[in-house]
């Protein structure tokens, strides 16, 4: 009985680690939804980022204000672009943005967010880009007058949840 | 009572991954289908549809369909269209056979010729939701398989998967700062200049230099080439 427990706690805790990639124990989907809907508020700074996520493995500086920076955390395991913070000069956090990876499904599935911001007055929309050479269309989902982003492609797949202050 | 935990560690398992997909299929929502009717005329009924998983890019085989009038919505309104000459139409088609069979694999599209293009230098001009490729007489002046591989990798890069696209901005090295912003590339060189604006035209620009330039792709961008053997399916 003993070890069949142990093996049940082990596998549990395995199953529930989540894809979000963060210093704290907290790994889980809902932690993800912490840093991206209230992280704004609960911590504005470069400091409050660093103490949870660490060095950023990229840092990009505005190309028209280079005070303003972008910080870029990848995925611990696949090494894809996971989490963005956007600094203003102040270096206060003006948006976070979550690239979920796809085997966090369905926490973060297009259904599920829309359920999650039901009452944030949210839109599906199309926006054509016109580039020299390409007309491209993007489909995203808006919320509360564009301050929650949600770009998904033509298979509904979530590309991108971003948060502006 | 001592298979409870094991129970109850298969209920969270299988509730946790019962909406996942294999590997090259995306999931459908269950939803409800209104009736309608297929281009060939076929009646399909209104029903309850179950949540399942499709294949992605499931439009079939490329078909042509050469077109004259300007396309319904077409942005550009200065530029003049004209019919693709019967030769023009061989050439087009018979070069989209010998391209891969992933950038074929787009359903039916429409393809116009037109004199000049709105923007600079621009032998041609896709719009991958429109599955419509605009051919400027420029065009035929060029290698006409290298302005068409690069339009059907614009369709492409459209129809990437989630994952598929996240390896490739891993790969060529692109970041998003936000979502609504142009996305950013540690990047310096790149195989055509104008890759370094956005990873759409970066992707196509590599696809176009990968099937035509394999060697020269190869030497100047191992990891991208590497890629793009698996996706296009060209590894031998």
């Amino acid at each position: 009985m003993k070890i069949l427990l142990m093996i049940f706690f082990i596998l549990f805790f395995i199953s529930c680690s989540s894809p979000c990639s963060i210093k704290l124990d907290t790994r889980t989907p809902s932690f993800c939804f912490e840093v991206l809907e209230n992280f704004l508020t609960k911590a504005p700074n470069k400091e409050s980022i660093l103490k949870l996520f660490s060095k950023p493995r990229a840092i990009f500086k505005d190309e028209k204000n280079p005070k303003e920076e972008s910080w870029i955390y990848d995925h611990p395991i696949k090494g894809y672009q996971e989490w963005a913070f956007e600094f203003n000069e102040n270096g206060e956090t003006i948006s976070t943005s979550y690239h979920p990876s796809g085997d966090s499904f369905p926490e973060f599935s297009l259904l599920n967010i829309e359920k999650r911001w039901a009452n944030f007055k949210c839109e599906h929309k199309i926006k054509q880009i016109l580039m020299p050479g390409l007309i491209k269309h993007i489909r995203y989902l808006t919320c509360a007058n564009e301050k929650r982003y949600v770009e998904y492609n033509k298979y509904k797949e979530v590309w991108s949840i971003t948060v502006e202050k | 009572m001592k298979w409870l935990p094991l129970i109850l560690y298969f209920f969270i398992i299988s509730s946790a991954f019962a909406l996942e997909c294999p590997e090259g299929k995306y999931y459908v929502n269950e939803h409800f289908r209104t009736d309608y009717y297929r281009t060939d005329g076929t009646y399909v009924s209104k029903a309850d549809v179950s949540e399942y998983c499709k294949n992605y890019r499931n439009d079939g085989p490329l078909k042509i369909k050469f077109w004259e009038k300007i396309p319904k919505g077409w942005p550009f309104k200065n530029e003049i269209f004209k019919k693709c000459t019967p030769l023009e139409q061989k050439n087009i088609k018979n070069i989209s056979y010998s391209l891969p069979k992933i950038l074929t694999y787009v359903g039916k599209i429409k393809i116009l010729c037109a004199k000049k293009s709105d923007a600079e230098d621009n032998p041609a001009t896709s719009s991958p939701e429109g599955k419509i490729i605009v051919f400027y007489d420029s065009a035929f002046k060029m290698d006409i398989k290298r302005v068409l591989a690069h339009e059907l990798a614009h369709f492409l890069y459209n129809s990437l998967s989630d994952n598929e696209k996240k390896l490739y901005w891993k790969t060529a090295k692109w970041n998003s700062k936000n979502s609504k912003k142009i996305p950013q590339t540690d990047r310096v060189i790149f195989s055509a200049p104008d890759g370094r604006f956005n990873p759409e035209e970066d992707f196509a620009n590599n696809v176009e230099q990968f099937l035509i330039e394999p060697q020269k792709m190869k030497n100047d961008f191992f990891e991208i080439s590497k890629y793009l053997e698996l996706l296009l399916g060209t590894k031998k």
